[in-house]
């Protein structure tokens, strides 16, 4: 496995639903999504990653129905709500303005 | 945060869904063979946890787990829990019965539309000319009506019956806003103008449509006969409306303008702008309040008076009607003589019920105080697990909570009860009481408050305790040493304790000394086997023959009021002495029309002079017996025999002589003071007698049933199709004391179960003392302390306690005497008698509660007790 890194404080929630903006998954398919696209740099615990997903329901910001998955198995498939859209989308713009502040005084200082 | 106490419930099937979620999530981990799997998930137990406290907040959690172990912890000591949930229930069901009454009578707004718009005039009856001309001022009241209640013989499907019966103008139920239940109500142009255009209809009250018709849609058009007229019932009023009154329920209601129809005696009713028998109920305008009403009110009064005062009125008469007053008040309740009878006895009895409730309180903070240092292990074991003092105090509250609860379900269930009971203990067949027990808002609010304050009151004592409790020594098993907080607390309590009930032993014994002495005065008559009968009819000499003629009647008189009126009511006239004007004497006295032989009838003597004959009639000498008061009053010790008495004014003035002296007796009930009273021959006096019932009084030879019965026969005989109204003379006495029997009743039941809990709350302070105490007894007893000895300093220290409490509830009680003292009779409110006696019980029973366990002590081993050290 690659090096991983820590997921900034904050913005796993964000992840999360960029995520899920795809297409629904189920908690280990997110991990893995997460891991897969960030070329397994960003490494996601289940012990923060089920909390989170249960924040976010309990926010209305995804919905969870159970369905069978690939392997035949019941699982919960979290489904992205229109107030999760609206909540990443603010939360992106939030992040694209502190990152891109962060790099003004990186690169000026 | 009320999504979140829904997750509370629902939390297990969120917990299997994430159990369940964690298990694939692994299966799928390892199906991918990342090494070590349970290296790399981690704590699993933890993660499900901290997806729990995402739904459930773990203060929520650790409340619904107190909540439990509260519970828990009733469920283990059923007997203790029940006997506290029980006294707890006793106070909590005597307060919320008490407001409920109060708030039924006094503080409840009327069901209907803005109440606080209503005013009513004061006081308290007006002519219906007057009204007539206050109504028509229309800026002021833009709707208003005249009402009055009164008894009247009805004759419903089969039965006549006396019915309470409400005159109303056709506006009222537009005025209150109300809707009918079926059918209509009253319009104005069933009033009409006057007694020619008033229409012949009633609407019957929700009560009497479901009691006496069984909610039968098809009474609608019925006819039913009141008085002399028959009426159509047309409509049904709503079931939340009880009248304007309070109290008093009519069971129909029909046009004011029909009252002259219905007996002879009121043909002038309408007319007449003298006789005051309305009430007044107005609608102000929208933003005029009652005192900027009552301001213009004044002006339109009187303009009234001067456009309704009678044009031949004597001057001195004139100036007596124009100087009548009147003022608009809120009739946001109603207006009530039901209200006026009991407001006073009921917010006694209330601040009684809080008093008592108090008790209850103080004795429970106790008992759970006591309990909690049984407890003392337990809790030191919490604390030394970890449990922070907030949370003890939190699981203790929780506790109180629990036992509150029980205690206002328990009052909720048995209070509709107990309140009727109540009410009957007032209510009589003459004066009917209607309260309406609704669990409404009010209701539930005042409960969810009485168990909030209530639970934070005796949860107090326990928590109070508890933090002091010192978990090292009381684990290491040395309670004795560990445990001694707060000895001034239940001290303070039991005290206040005594305090409570120490007034309302002064109450109780107040009420019970006025009855006693109410009860033991004599009414001038013999009551022994005498009856009084209301008989509607007109010949009073077939009465009296017919009556006297029936078997085991051993004496017959009529009149038009019996020995002790009551509430059938009293003529009042006022006299002036050989040809004075009656006009110059503000004295009143009272009349009654008798038949001959009434004074041997009654048996009230005739102290000099003649009994009244039947020759004495209209065509001969008017004649009149005068009591003893009034001889006394008008002749000192001269023989009033041969003086005149002047009655009347103008064209009704009469010229009565005296022909007689009769004892005193009394007239309309047995707490009045000795009025003056003058008997006129029933057939002299045909103004006061016409239309009016007959009473017949009888003295039986014998109460045996049949020929009770004979008597009854006789008179349904008299009377045929009317209700047979016979009663004992005594059970009229009981009648016209309901309302202190009543308070005499309820506070010595009151007081009872005061002196029961104080005296318990100091025979549980000694015996807990005693308990604690009894190593130190032991070693003092070692020492050469007697038994005797040791058994004063206990019952002593009993004492002290109690004498505290009994100083301070007797101020208390001095200091309130303003309240009671219209209630009583007789009976100086700082009644040396009562609050001797109530001293002399409080200390008696103290020192029975302290000598019990005294003895205890007294008998301690001295032997055993060191050795236990």
């Amino acid at each position: 496995m690659a090096k991983a890194a820590e997921i900034l404080p904050g913005t796993l929630d964000m992840l999360i639903l960029r995520v899920l903006a795809r297409e629904s998954l189920h908690g280990y398919g997110v991990a893995q999504r997460l891991r897969e696209l960030s070329d397994d740099v960003l490494q996601v615990g289940e012990s923060s990653l089920y909390p989170a997903l249960q924040r976010l329901l309990l926010n209305g910001c995804v919905d969870a129905e159970w369905a069978p998955s690939d392997n035949n198995r019941r699982a919960r498939y979290y489904t992205l709500t229109a107030q999760g859209k609206k909540y990443l989308a603010a939360e992106r713009a939030n992040f694209d303005r502190y990152v891109s502040a962060i790099h003004r005084v990186l690169q000026t200082a | 945060m009320f999504r979140r106490l829904l997750n509370r419930v629902r939390y297990r099937r969120f917990d299997r869904d994430v159990a369940e979620e964690m298990a694939f999530h692994r299966e799928l981990k390892v199906a991918e063979g990342g090494g070590d799997v349970d290296r790399a998930m981690g704590n699993e137990l933890r993660m499900r946890e901290a997806a729990h406290d995402v739904w459930v907040p773990p203060s929520l959690d650790a409340l619904a787990q107190d909540l439990r172990h509260a519970v828990r912890a009733l469920f283990h000591r059923p007997v203790f829990t029940v006997t506290v949930a029980a006294v707890l229930a006793v106070g909590v069901t005597v307060s919320m019965v008490a407001f409920a009454m109060l708030d039924a009578l006094v503080l409840r707004p009327l069901p209907v539309d803005r109440p606080h718009q209503l005013v009513y005039m004061r006081d308290p009856s007006f002519s219906f000319p007057q009204l007539r001309e206050v109504r028509a001022q229309r800026q002021l009241f833009p709707s208003s009506f005249a009402w009055n209640l009164t008894q009247l013989d009805v004759r419903w499907t089969d039965v006549h019956q006396p019915s309470l019966v409400m005159l109303a103008s056709g506006e009222m139920y537009e005025t209150l806003a109300i809707r009918p239940a079926i059918g209509r109500l009253l319009m104005p142009s069933d009033e009409g103008l006057d007694e020619s255009s008033a229409q012949a209809v009633g609407v019957l009250s929700y009560r009497t449509w479901q009691n006496r018709f069984a909610a039968d849609p098809s009474v609608l058009g019925r006819m039913l006969r009141i008085e002399n007229t028959q009426v159509t019932i047309v409509g049904v009023t709503p079931r939340e409306f009880l009248g304007v009154s309070p109290g008093r329920a009519a069971e129909i209601t029909i046009p004011v303008t029909l009252a002259p129809r219905l007996r002879p005696r009121d043909a002038r009713l309408l007319t007449q702008s003298f006789a005051s028998w309305l009430h007044f109920i107005g609608r102000l305008p929208d933003g005029l309040s009652v005192s900027q009403a009552d301001a213009a009110f004044q002006l339109l009064w009187r303009q009234t008076l001067e456009a309704t005062v009678p044009a031949d009125l004597a001057p001195d008469r004139r100036a007596n009607f124009l100087g009548r007053t009147a003022a608009l008040e809120s009739a946001i309740s109603g207006f009530s003589s039901v209200r006026n009878q009991f407001q006073r006895p009921l917010t006694i009895l209330a601040s009684f019920a809080g008093l008592l409730l108090i008790i209850t309180c103080a004795t429970v903070a106790n008992m759970l105080g006591a309990q909690t240092l049984g407890r003392a292990r337990e809790v030191a074991m919490r604390m030394a697990l970890g449990c922070g003092r907030a949370r003890l105090c939190r699981q203790l509250l929780l506790e109180g909570v629990v036992l509150a609860v029980l205690a206002s379900a328990a009052a909720l269930a048995i209070g509709p009860a107990l309140s009727s009971a109540l009410v009957n203990l007032v209510a009589t067949s003459q004066s009917p009481v209607t309260i309406d027990w609704m669990l409404d808002g009010r209701l539930l609010a005042l409960s969810l408050a009485l168990v909030a304050v209530t639970a934070l009151a005796f949860s107090i004592a326990p928590m109070a305790f508890a933090v002091r409790i010192d978990a090292g020594p009381v684990l290491k098993g040395d309670p004795g040493r560990a445990a001694s907080p707060g000895h001034w607390f239940s001290r303070t309590l039991v005290a206040a304790q005594i305090a409570c009930s120490v007034v309302l032993l002064v109450g109780a014994g107040l009420f019970l000394r006025s009855l006693t002495h109410v009860l033991s005065i004599d009414p001038g008559f013999e009551t022994r086997q005498l009856f009084a009968a209301r008989l509607s009819a007109t010949d009073i000499r077939a009465v009296v023959d017919q009556l006297a003629a029936t078997r085991g009647v051993q004496a017959v008189a009529a009149s038009i009021y019996p020995p002790i009126s009551n509430r059938d009511g009293s003529w009042t006239q006022s006299i002036g002495i050989d040809g004075a004007s009656p006009a110059a004497s503000n004295q009143t006295t009272y009349f009654n029309a008798v038949s001959p032989s009434f004074f041997a009838a009654v048996g009230t003597p005739i102290v000099s002079g003649r009994d009244f004959e039947w020759s004495d009639t209209d065509g001969n000498g008017r004649v009149a017996i005068v009591n003893l008061a009034v001889a006394k009053r008008y002749f000192g010790d001269a023989s009033p025999l041969g003086h005149r008495i002047t009655v009347g004014f103008d064209a009704s003035r009469r010229d009565l002589v005296i022909v007689g002296v009769a004892g005193d007796a009394k007239y309309q009930r047995l707490q009045e003071e000795q009025r003056d009273i003058v008997y006129m021959p029933y057939l002299q006096a045909s103004e006061a007698t016409a239309g009016r019932a007959i009473f017949a009084t009888i003295r039986m030879a014998s109460l045996a049933d049949d020929t009770l019965q004979q008597v009854r026969t006789t008179i349904a005989g008299l009377a045929p199709g009317r209700m047979v109204q016979l009663e004992r003379v005594s059970d009229r006495i009981r009648e016209s004391l309901v309302t202190e029997r009543a308070l005499a009743f309820i506070a010595l039941t009151l007081a009872a179960c005061a002196l029961l809990l104080s005296s318990a709350g100091v025979f549980g302070l000694m015996s807990h003392l005693v308990t604690r105490r009894t190593r130190e007894i032991g070693v003092r007893m070692a020492l050469g302390a007697g038994a005797r000895q040791v058994l004063l300093q206990i019952v002593g220290q009993a004492l002290v306690v109690s004498v505290a409490g009994l100083l301070i509830g007797m101020a208390i009680a001095l200091a309130s005497t303003e309240w009671i003292r219209a209630l009583l009779h007789f009976v100086s409110a700082t009644d040396a008698f009562t609050y001797a006696a109530v001293g002399a019980l409080t200390l008696i029973l103290s020192i029975l509660a302290g000598w019990l366990p005294a003895r205890r002590a007294a008998s301690v081993d001295p032997v055993t007790a060191l050795r236990a050290e």
